[in-house]
């Protein structure tokens, strides 16, 4: 039940695909009005109009689900073609093709392109950023393993970027926007040195996975409305998840400085042995 | 203080620059003919 919940919450902003199919229905009317009174110049910029949103909302849909899945950790990458940055130039291309249609100048059309563009962005977001990991080889661990691990967790942790951008309180977003990038800073330091996954293993498979879950239902059900009891606790969640994660992080550094310090000690007998 | 969410502004900016001259294009695609039984007349 609580997985099927999850999906939801992950699925359900794919939902948001039905803008670009339901906003543009004064276009249906006026194509059907153009149709029938056979003015075949502005019928041709309704209809093109009309193709672009619609090819904007299909490539939407897909977009935001594969982010739902990328999100998830269902797959390890966001798709190579930034879906997204189509469907906001098709977006672009349909308000322009309808500001055409509704009569406006050259200057006009710009206008609304340019709108048209910021709008998409700003509603949908942009693609999830694609990030490669060239995990060190270190004998006794699976690089192959702790790469898919890495890519997982990048992924989780653009899922809580991109929740928090939904948040209208700007001291949680700053709070998430930090825990993120400790997240990303202990994330280089297992890239760096593979066998910190295994010492990373609750960060990778637990706190991470709860930090984007919490986050995410946050962002869903409190976008605009406040409710303070609410709010401290949730406060107080994001103090603790970001003390969690900076300890985290610590305890990495720390056993670096220590292997290091063993790696002195190992040298320094072995130039005593050597008489050197 | 709260600030106005990201999205909701763009959800703004996307249903006037998608609706606004979709109406008027339905506004002069309905007016054109009516024009021309006036003319007729």
């Amino acid at each position: 039940m609580k997985k099927l919940l999850r999906l939801g919450r992950a699925w359900g902003p794919v939902l948001k695909a039905a803008a670009l199919f339901v906003l543009p229905m004064p276009l249906v009317i006026a194509f059907v009005v153009a149709l029938f009174t056979g003015e075949f110049a502005r019928l041709a910029a309704i209809s093109g109009s009309l193709l672009s949103f619609y090819g904007a909302g299909f490539f939407t849909w897909q977009a935001l689900a594969e982010q739902a899945r990328y999100y998830l950790g269902e797959r390890l990458d966001p798709p190579v073609v930034p879906l997204k940055m189509v469907s906001a130039f098709l977006t672009s291309v349909g308000a322009v093709l309808a500001a055409s249609a509704g009569g406006y100048g050259i200057v006009g059309m710009f206008v609304f392109a340019v709108l048209a563009a910021v709008g998409y962005l700003s509603f949908y977001g942009r693609d999830p950023e694609r990030r490669s990991f060239n995990v060190s080889d270190v004998t006794g661990v699976d690089v192959g393993a702790v790469t898919a691990q890495l890519k997982q967790a990048y992924g989780r942790l653009q899922g809580i970027d991109a929740a928090a951008q939904s948040i209208a309180v700007p001291e949680f977003v700053d709070r998430l926007r930090r825990i993120t990038a400790i997240g990303k800073n202990i994330l280089e330091e297992i890239e760096r040195d593979p066998r910190d996954a295994s010492r990373a293993r609750r960060f990778l498979n637990l706190y991470l996975d709860s930090a984007e879950r919490v986050t995410t239902e946050y962002a869903r059900t409190h976008r605009q409305m406040r409710n303070r009891p609410l709010e401290e606790n949730f406060r107080n969640l994001l103090i603790d998840m970001e003390s969690t994660f900076e300890g985290q992080h610590q305890k990495l550094l720390a056993n670096d400085l220590l292997s290091l310090d063993v790696d002195i000690e190992v040298l320094n007998a072995r130039l005593k042995q050597e008489g050197l | 203080m709260a600030k106005l969410p990201l999205r909701a502004l763009g959800l703004a900016l996307l249903t006037v620059t998608i609706c606004v001259p979709g109406c008027q294009a339905l506004y002069h695609a309905s007016t054109i003919p009516q024009a021309l039984e006036r003319i007729e007349d």
